[in-house]
């Protein structure tokens, strides 16, 4: 690799300054996030920057939080759920979508249009549709031709199912672009070598283009499945946490513990062990990634 | 589709009907677009919500000033240290990784100290900072994104378009970027609508010059008497323009890399 | 070409950047400090006119409170060389800025000094009132926050202690004719027996009930043959059940109609503080929990059995979607504070004008007394909202006399009926058979009457340090409870291990003393 060391410097220096930079206005608030995670500070004490260290308390409370435990395995339920089931929508679509269709630009333009609502509005939309009396009872009591009176939103499976649904129907858009995108990119030669050698579309798609697709879709997996665990504003919205605890995901509880209960140091140590639990999982899952694929 | 339709119809229902869940609007009306663009058409809400409250220009010109030049920084400044280090290998296996932990952090946990740094460096409630503050939440999607559509190609293409008496940059302009041009819109778009959407950023962060849409929202949503469902549909439908807008665009350069003579091999 | 090993220079590339980020993250850290926050001032010397012209202290001047802060603000202004371009900032909730514009004429063109409303949004009021009390910048004068903040905020430093200017300027504090209404000048103004702030609004809950229902003679021959005593306005929580019971016929009339979202604690204390003769405390004098017993299950059982006649998405419906219920005669009951009476007597806005009456009194229980049995009701002053002065404001007596100003009597019905406005009456001439017209035009009679004396009942749901964990941690107990996955005695047992590990955590020494002086007025 000697004959790269040139251009190596090159591409450094004009990479270097825009990271640094940004790199500079992230570093800040996660030193300081560090640093509170070992004291007790809430707002209502003091100076944040006179607060005392107290060692690791926070990290060896949190621990044995029930309230934080479960929503973790709760958030990790919602993700593994949502994740999963808009990959494998998107990859379908991603697949469709390589035919030449009928009006391809807008059955596009629809099929990512879930994906361009702020998610506040999704939440209220389908807060609207989870009521006993909302769109969503009627049209399946239309459909199935029974009445029906589902109580989305007072049952906990259901509080559930219904966050689930709500963020499959919003995101899944993004899986099948990147997806699809992907695919896309793919160089074309192995592709019709395969068809040439008299491949149908399907067994080209499973056996050439998925493994080529691979960094693709595990970079999709990643950045979805990161996100998904932030999930906020449509679950402050639609159930607001509830009914109880049902739905109480973990930035809906960082938020409460943190802003309604002050407990800023305790969030900051949660925060900082959540990264950490999240890194350790991704760098395992993502190391083929990182590994490059020949061609 | 259907909270699609549900979104349009609550947009176009009269205040007396809103909470009514019911499938299409007894009363379609346009007052609750209306009522955003300007301040004269208000005098059906007073009873929920005051005629002075802002129209919907500054956050919606905001939104687009914070989001898309965010946006657009984040790509430069991601683009080619993706490549870096797709190529090159720059920060090995640990800098990628680490840009993406970026990611990982829920935002509570650092907004306070943003905010702190923010007022010590003059950035608040400016648009340089929001667009700053975007271009640091989308890095991270740019490099993961794009270096792994660099890495779906291999490497020999590069070797191959040097050999053709390209420079390394050359290369990567005039080779591998058009190769990867989907998901390079793609990406785009991403970063555009994560950057759209943000609400606790710009709530904490701005007051009366960069706020933006989602923060207006929030504003717009509660009234004298509840949720003012009319309205933040409205708003959420003239949302979603910019952003169909940029997503038709981008609609073009979903094709495949192949169409501008690729290297053949063997 | 495997990359598993990083490279010794890859990880010195990522030390060193790591090393320089932290560096100048602490540098920056160590020159981020914000203003000294200014000390509070020293008693005001007795009010004299100035002989000489040099005044020694600010004059009061004026016979209403509005006069005399608007008198005062001009001089103040003065006195404190308050440049022209100056803009006195106040903190609102985006309902609310409306009230706050109403009043803006009258207050520039009296006293020259300009006003800017950073309106935020309603829900996001804390989060950014929490913000400044961290960053300390002072670009807030004015806070129009509510009053379970106070208890945070006060402690926290963010709020400035005014009681020796109200002294001296008197806001028409206490008493008739238009004072605040007792107790809540005790209950929202005050903390720790120190003056915070001046109520805007409280939130007590009234019962409104459904007179065309009630006034039918054939619903009154069907509930007294069903339940053996004459249909009438509850007075008890069992008739309350029972009638909630007659009426409940969805989809189209529900029984009755409470909050059980986030807000649905307020009725739960109703029926708590009403168990037992004078009245139950949340918790004992050393501030543990007093839940976890007869009177914590009994107003749990009552809480959850109401349940049962209300809105099927009640455990989520929001104050709009439930005033909307109202407002289409879909509930025969409900309890709601005053503003929704705003909303009932709007013809704009519902077709049940005129058809709902609300009785000077909520349900309550018969108790054991000394004297024999008695009938014990409590209701409660939940939200509300009160304008405060920053700890951090350049010119905090200036901010001070817009509060008083902005809160007096003359001014605080101009608030009150502001469009978008939350604001309910809490003053003697804002209620009672003498209120202001422009009230009465708003509100409509039937609750201005009856708020004397639901208020004199009203509990208020005090302004401990965190407050809102309290009941926050109370309000997931009694939902889990509602939907079966908790018994009532889990649930309060729950919450009472849950509100002495709250305690322990704040500070018991601390919780106790705020809840010593707040005892007084708890009913």
């Amino acid at each position: 690799m000697k004959w790269l060391k040139n251009p190596k410097w090159v591409a450094l220096l004009f990479i270097m300054p825009l990271e640094v930079l940004l790199n500079l206005i992230g570093m800040f608030p996660f030193v300081v996030a560090i640093y509170l995670s070992f004291t007790n500070w809430t707002p209502v004490t003091g100076n944040w920057w006179e607060a005392s260290i107290v060692g690791p308390q926070n990290y060896i409370k949190m621990l044995f939080d029930a309230n934080f435990i479960r929503s973790i395995f709760l958030t990790a339920g919602i993700v593994g759920f949502c994740v999963t089931i808009e990959f494998l929508l998107g990859l379908l679509l991603a697949f469709l979508f390589l035919e030449d269709l009928l009006g391809k630009k807008i059955l596009t333009s629809l099929a990512i249009l879930p994906m361009m609502f702020i998610p506040a509005v999704t939440g209220y939309v389908f807060y609207v549709a989870f009521q006993s009396s909302g769109p969503l009872n009627v049209t399946l009591s239309l459909v199935l031709g029974t009445d029906i009176q589902l109580r989305w939103l007072r049952d906990p499976m259901l509080s559930f199912l219904g966050i689930v649904i709500t963020d499959v129907w919003q995101w899944t858009p993004f899986m099948f672009l990147v997806l699809f995108s992907g695919l896309l990119a793919l160089p074309p030669d192995p592709i019709n070598a395969a068809r040439i050698l008299g491949g149908s579309g399907w067994q080209t798609f499973r056996d050439v283009q998925l493994p080529m697709l691979k960094p693709v879709i595990i970079v999709a997996l990643l950045l979805r499945a990161i996100e998904a665990f932030k999930m906020f504003d449509i679950v402050y919205i639609i159930t607001m946490g509830g009914p109880g605890y049902a739905t109480q995901t973990l930035s809906l509880y960082l938020y409460e513990e943190g802003f309604k209960y002050l407990k800023m140091a305790y969030v900051a140590a949660e925060g900082l062990a959540i990264m950490l639990l999240v890194a350790i999982i991704c760098w395992y899952a993502a190391k083929p990634l990182l590994r490059r694929t020949a061609a | 589709m259907m909270p699609v339709f549900w979104l349009v119809s609550m947009s176009i229902k009269d205040p007396t009907t809103w909470y009514e869940p019911s499938l299409l609007p007894a009363k379609p009306t346009l007052d609750n677009y209306l009522w955003l663009i300007s301040r004269e058409y208000r005098a059906r809400f007073s009873a929920h919500i005051a005629a002075g409250v802002e129209t919907m220009w500054t956050p919606f010109i905001n939104s687009l000033i914070n989001a898309g030049l965010g946006t657009i920084l984040s790509v430069l400044a991601g683009l080619s240290a993706a490549y870096a280090m797709s190529r090159y290998k720059t920060g090995g296996t640990f800098l990628p990784f680490f840009i993406l932990t970026l990611r990982m952090l829920p935002p509570i946990t650092v907004i306070i100290p943003i905010t702190v740094l923010f007022s010590f460096l003059g950035l608040y409630d400016t648009n340089l900072g929001m667009i700053l503050l975007y271009a640091l939440f989308g890095l991270p999607f740019v490099v993961l994104l794009m270096k792994s559509f660099f890495d779906e190609i291999p490497v020999e293409i590069d070797e191959a378009a040097m050999m053709d008496g390209y420079s390394p940059l050359g290369a990567f302009y005039k080779i591998i970027t058009p190769m990867v041009k989907p998901g390079l819109v793609v990406t785009l778009l991403f970063v555009f609508i994560i950057n759209w959407s943000d609400f606790i950023g710009a709530l904490l962060l701005t007051q009366f010059n960069a706020y933006t849409i989602p923060v207006y929202l929030a504003k717009i949503s509660r009234g004298a008497f509840g949720t003012l469902y009319g309205l933040l549909s409205a708003l959420g439908v003239i949302a979603t323009v910019p952003l169909i807008i940029v997503g038709y665009l981008i609609q073009r350069h979903l094709v495949r890399g192949l169409t501008f003579g690729a290297i053949k091999r063997g | 070409m495997t990359t598993e090993k990083v490279s010794r220079r890859n990880w010195l590339e990522i030390a060193g950047g790591t090393i320089v980020g932290l560096a100048v993250g602490a540098g920056a850290a160590t020159l981020i400090k914000p203003p000294a926050v200014t000390p509070t001032p020293t008693p005001c010397p007795t009010p004299t006119p100035c002989p000489t012209g040099v005044p020694e202290g600010i004059p009061v001047v004026g016979d209403t409170a509005t006069e005399r802060a608007l008198n005062a603000a001009k001089e103040v202004a003065k006195r404190d060389n308050v440049p022209s371009g100056f803009e006195l900032t106040v903190l609102v909730g985006s309902a609310m800025a409306q009230s706050h514009e109403d009043s803006r004429a009258l207050w520039e063109s009296r006293t020259g000094v300009k006003l800017k409303f950073a309106s935020v949004p309603s829900e996001e009021l804390y989060d950014k009132a929490v913000s400044e009390s961290v960053t300390k910048t002072g670009m807030y004068d004015v806070l129009h926050i509510e009053p379970y903040m106070v208890g945070e905020f006060a402690p926290g430093k963010l709020l400035r202690d005014v009681t020796d200017w109200a002294r001296k300027y008197d806001p028409r504090l206490h008493g008739p004719p238009d004072g605040y209404v007792y107790p809540y000048d005790w209950q929202i103004c005050y903390f720790r027996n120190r003056v915070y702030g001046l109520a805007t609004d409280a939130d007590t809950a009234f019962i409104m009930c459904r007179k065309d229902l009630f006034d039918d003679p054939k619903e009154q021959e069907n509930f007294e043959s069903q339940y053996g005593y004459p249909l009438k306005y509850p007075t008890l929580w069992t008739e309350y059940r029972d009638i909630a019971e007659f009426f409940h016929r969805p989809p189209d009339l529900y029984g009755t109609l409470e909050s059980r979202d986030y807000w649905g604690y307020w009725s739960w204390f109703m029926r708590h503080a009403a168990t037992k003769w004078p009245v139950v405390y949340p918790w004992d004098d050393d501030v543990n929990a007093n839940v976890n017993n007869e009177t914590g299950y009994l107003a749990t059982e009552q809480y959850v059995e109401a349940t049962k006649f209300m809105h099927p998405d009640v455990i989520k419906l929001g104050y709009g979607e439930e005033l909307d219920i109202m407002g289409k005669g879909k509930a025969a009951m409900a309890i709601f504070p005053a503003s929704a009476a705003k909303f009932t007597n709007n013809p704009e806005l519902s077709q049940v004008v005129g058809k709902i009456d609300v009785p000077p009194w909520v349900p309550g229980n018969m108790v054991d007394t000394p004297d024999g049995k008695k009938l014990l009701w409590k209701s409660i002053q939940g939200g509300g909202f009160i304008v405060t002065v920053s700890n951090y404001s350049k010119y905090p007596e200036l901010a001070y006399l817009y509060i008083q100003f902005y809160a007096s009597p003359e001014n605080i019905v101009t608030d009150s009926v502001a469009a978008g406005s939350w604001l309910d009456p809490c003053r003697y001439n804002q209620m009672g058979p003498d209120a202001d017209p422009r009230q009465v035009k708003a509100s409509g009679r039937p609750v201005l009457l009856a708020s004397p004396y639901v208020i004199q009942h009203a509990v208020p749901l005090t302004p401990l340090v965190a407050s809102h964990e309290y009941f926050a941690r109370l309000q997931k107990n009694l939902q889990d409870c509602i939907i079966g996955v908790l018994s009532v005695q889990d649930a309060m047992a729950k919450t009472e291990k849950e509100w002495n590990e709250i305690t322990d955590r704040v500070g018991r020494e601390e919780q106790k003393k705020t809840w010593l002086a707040y005892k007084p007025w708890y009913g």
